[in-house]
């Protein structure tokens, strides 16, 4: 870890220093999202900071909320026809995901779909949700920085209006 | 610029920028339909303060069905500082303990409705199904629960599942012990609501694993109805309503299910005393540790007494059958300004007709519950401002072995109307959050009661933070079943009790969730002051008569403990948990009528791959300070050879497979082991104990009551 230079100067300094620090570190987590989720086949781990630069839609979803079930085709279908990539990302078991996706849907590239972890909300909170409701969407910049968010069902009218302010 | 201006200017910049690029600086939070992640996949939690009942733990429906859970207690049971105690080796009375506290001291909800005490709280448990359960929150702490005030160990609540989709679920299991099960669950929504409906039928033998002839594993004939109704607006409310129904017959002692010829067969001895370890020399009857004989006794050559067993079938067995209807209402309703509105109903009427060794015990239970409870914000406080009235009733009546009539000998009724406030605050960017309430009861018999509570939780990041939480409760004891539920061969009951028992209870709990892993530790303390104890060994100073005392401790019950869980996922289709837990009791000897162990260490390995659902679960109980639990300076216990009960038990493994292999879109198939190792605790020592005068009793526990356990099924989600 880098050193700040905090050590050596008064304990007026190393407490604003502490802040500061903490501050930037904050300031940091907003500009890059990332995370480390396995498949939902099951296979190998998949680091968001590993995929190409591309808009990219983080998605949220259990089986048993229906308005999750009911955005996610219509998210699977405008990544495929806008060209932004879908990240879903299941916050329920292996088994549960696979009872409601048997073959997961999309082309290679536009969907990603990924199952959360055991305990969602330190992911959820980091990923601008700290109330844990679904469906929850970020669309992330291609650098990785969050865009913009959604708590709710999105509509195809949310998705255009705001690709075009997120891929500048 | 000076030095020290230069870097204030540094951090006022950092915090400008921190503010302006996080997330919150982007909300586009438009409350749509949403619902609320209450846990993951494994169910362990990040506590969150906004609600009235703080979780610590919850366990989704997946987890239930993984672990093959048909009940409340197997779904709980072996998770660290949570556990489900036996007391009793030919009734099987079980509760549920938090914090390694005793079981009276958990509350018990429906949908957030506290609706079982004393004798529900005593047998009731085995009775509460989990087809059509969304989830189990777990709250451990008197903190935890501002509605629940007697919960001086923390509360389980049983939330129902509101079915989005229509579902049709038939599952049927066979095994070892004649266990059998049958489960359905219906549900149907439609336009703005849904019903449902849920069955379990169970059976299960009982077990004598020693030889003995007397039971260690208490047969059952259970079956549990229920149905839900959810209306989505009705009035401005979203309502969720639910009708529970209960039948059980449990026999335990004798073998045998036929509980007519067990009651009326009172003399003669069909048991072989001296199977086991720890037999008697005989199989007539048992030693007489102190030697000191009375009539009947008969003097062995080696010169020791020998008591004979003369009762029969129906002197040894416990037979409980139970009638159980519960309905509870629960209605939420969004008003102007944030503001919601709840009202939650509950109404139990328990039926208990019982047979313990030879005395008829015939109770009727009545509880309702009302609640009436606004949450409102005003300005970034949330406040939350209720009224609940609790009532309820034990009404008794039976006969003696003897022939001799007892009534109302624990009769009570309890109504305690109070009111609360809670008021909830985030600052600092949602990083602190702060929950303080306070509540004040008038009970009807031990008068105004105040609870206060104070809960905080600070985010060290997205991922980890550490709550506080200090909080006081209070139970007014209600004699009988909590304490001792076989203790009718007395002819009057005491009652030396001048306060409620009085909880002070202080936690913190460090919270890891990161990607791949998930970490909780828990620090605990409970001091229990005014704890209730039954003696039933006293006699009346004037006729002599067999009474029973029921009094305070004059030092309070202190419990201490740590515990941690860990979970990994090593791929995305196997994760392993481990979790341990260290507890220390201060107590008088013998006022913890059950020993528990200082240590337990849990490992949990789920494999989730194609077809199949696997889960291993192992648990590892360390010794128990059995002299000092049960107080043998002053109550030596003795097995039936005359020889002293192990001062500490040993400590013992158990493993638990279950899984289940999807054949096709509708057929499953579940193929499980309990108890892997096969470890009993009569492999060791028996249940069955005597005092040094001879008096015999069924409650020296340590460990499993069963041994290995195969069992096989189907599902069919139709």
């Amino acid at each position: 870890m880098t050193n700040v230079g905090c050590n050596k100067r008064s304990a007026l300094h190393r407490h604003g220093c502490l802040i500061g620090v903490l501050a930037l570190l904050f300031a940091a987590n907003a500009q890059a999202l990332d995370f480390e989720l396995p498949l939902v086949d099951g296979g190998k781990f998949q680091r968001l900071s590993n995929l190409s630069p591309r808009i990219t839609l983080v998605n949220f979803w259990r089986a048993d909320c229906p308005p999750c079930i009911a955005e996610l085709p219509l998210l699977v279908d405008a990544a495929q026809r806008l060209g932004f990539r879908l990240v879903s990302v299941a916050l329920q078991t292996p088994g549960e995901t696979r009872a409601h996706w048997p073959r997961v849907p999309g082309s290679p590239g536009s969907h990603v779909a990924l199952l959360g972890p055991s305990e969602p909300r330190g992911l959820l909170r980091r990923f601008g949700n700290a109330s844990g409701a679904i469906p929850y969407s970020a669309m992330l910049r291609p650098d990785g920085s969050l865009c913009v968010k959604r708590m709710g069902e999105i509509e195809q009218g949310w998705i255009t209006d705001n690709l075009a302010k997120c891929g500048t | 610029m000076n030095h020290r201006t230069k870097h204030l200017k540094t951090i006022h910049l950092a915090i400008l920028m921190a503010y302006a690029l996080s997330p919150s600086a982007y909300a586009d939070e438009r409350q749509l339909s949403t619902v609320e992640v209450k846990g993951g996949p494994q169910g362990k939690l990040q506590p969150k303060l906004r609600d009235e009942i703080i979780k610590t733990e919850s366990i989704s429906a997946a987890d239930i069905r993984k672990t093959n859970a048909a009940t409340l207690n197997e779904a709980v049971d072996n998770n660290p500082g949570v556990a489900v105690q036996t007391e009793c080796s030919i009734c099987n009375v079980r509760n549920v303990t938090l914090n390694n506290l005793p079981g009276r001291f958990t509350t018990i909800m429906i949908d957030g409705v506290p609706i079982f005490s004393s004798v529900s709280g005593a047998y009731g448990l085995d009775m509460i199904g989990v087809n059509g359960v969304e989830r189990i929150d777990i709250s451990r702490g008197a903190g935890t629960s501002l509605i629940a005030p007697e919960a001086l160990a923390g509360t389980v609540n049983i939330v129902s599942k509101r079915p989005a989709k229509a579902e049709s679920i038939v599952e049927a299991q066979a095994g070892q012990y004649g266990y059998r099960r049958l489960d359905g669950f219906l549900a149907r929504p439609f336009a703005g609501g849904a019903v449902t409906a849920a069955l379990n039928l169970n059976h299960h033998d009982s077990l004598d694993g020693n030889g003995n002839g007397v039971g260690e594993y208490t047969g059952y004939e259970r079956a549990l109805g229920g149905f839900g109704l959810f209306l989505d607006d009705i009035g401005g409310f979203k309502l969720r309503g639910r009708l529970d129904l209960v039948n059980e017959q449990r026999g335990g002692g004798a073998l045998g299910s036929d509980s007519g010829a067990i009651k009326s067969n009172m003399s003669g001895n069909p048991f072989n005393w001296s199977a086991g370890r720890g037999g008697s020399p005989s199989p007539a009857g048992w030693i007489v540790p102190n030697g000191v004989t009375q009539a009947g006794d008969i003097t062995l050559a080696d010169g020791r007494i020998l008591r004979p067993y003369g009762g029969g079938r129906g002197g040894m067995s416990e037979i409980i059958e139970t009638r159980r209807q519960q309905a509870i209402l629960v209605g939420e309703r969004k008003l102007d300004g944030g503001a919601r509105l709840k009202l939650a109903f509950g109404y139990a009427n328990h039926d208990q007709d019982s047979f313990y060794e030879g005395d008829y015990y015939i109770a009727k239970q009545k509880q309702h519950y009302t609640e009436a409870n606004l949450q409102k914000p005003f300005g970034a406080t949330l406040l939350t401002l209720g009224f609940n009235y609790r009532y309820e009733d034990l009404k008794s009546h039976g006969r003696l072995a003897d022939g001799s009539a007892v009534a109302g000998l624990d009769d009570y009724a309890y109504k305690t109307p109070g009111a609360y406030v809670q008021a909830y605050r985030a600052l600092f960017d949602e990083r602190l959050e702060l929950n303080g309430s306070i509540r004040h009861d008038r009970h009807n018999v031990f008068g105004g009661i105040t609870s206060p509570r104070l809960n905080a939780l600070w985010h060290h990041s997205a991922e980890t933070s550490s709550r506080i939480a200090v909080g006081r409760g209070f139970r007014a004891p209600t004699s009988f079943f909590e304490q001792d539920h076989g203790i009718l061969a007395t002819t009057r009951i005491e009652r030396h009790i001048d306060n409620p028992e009085i909880s002070d209870n202080a936690s913190y709990a460090f919270s890891h969730a990161g990607d791949r892993d998930a970490l909780v530790v828990s620090l605990n303390y409970n001091k229990i002051k005014n704890y209730a104890l039954l003696d039933s060994g006293a006699t009346d100073p004037v006729s002599g008569a067999p009474i029973t005392v029921f009094t305070q401790s004059s030092e309070p019950v202190i419990v201490k403990g740590i515990d941690a869980s860990y979970t990994y996922r090593f791929t995305g289709n196997l994760e392993g948990t481990l979790g341990a837990e260290k507890f220390n009791y201060q107590f008088r000897p013998g006022d913890l009528s059950f020993a528990r162990p200082d240590e337990r260490v849990y490992l949990r390995l789920d494999y989730d791959v194609g077809d199949w659902d696997i889960i291993a679960r192992v648990a590892w109980t360390g010794p128990m300070d059995l002299k000092r639990f049960h107080d043998y300076a002053n109550n030596p216990r003795y097995n039936l050879d005359g020889t002293p009960k192990l001062d500490k038990s040993p400590s013992y493994w158990v493993m638990d497979l279950s899984g289940r292999y999807k054949v096709n879109k509708t057929a499953s198939l579940v193929l499980g082991v309990n108890n892997l190792f096969g470890f009993r605790q009569t492999d060791r020592e028996d249940f069955l104990w005597v005092d040094s005068a001879g008096n015999f009793d069924v409650t020296h526990f340590w460990g499993p009551t069963r041994g290995r356990q195969l069992y096989a099924g189907v599902r069919f989600d139709l």
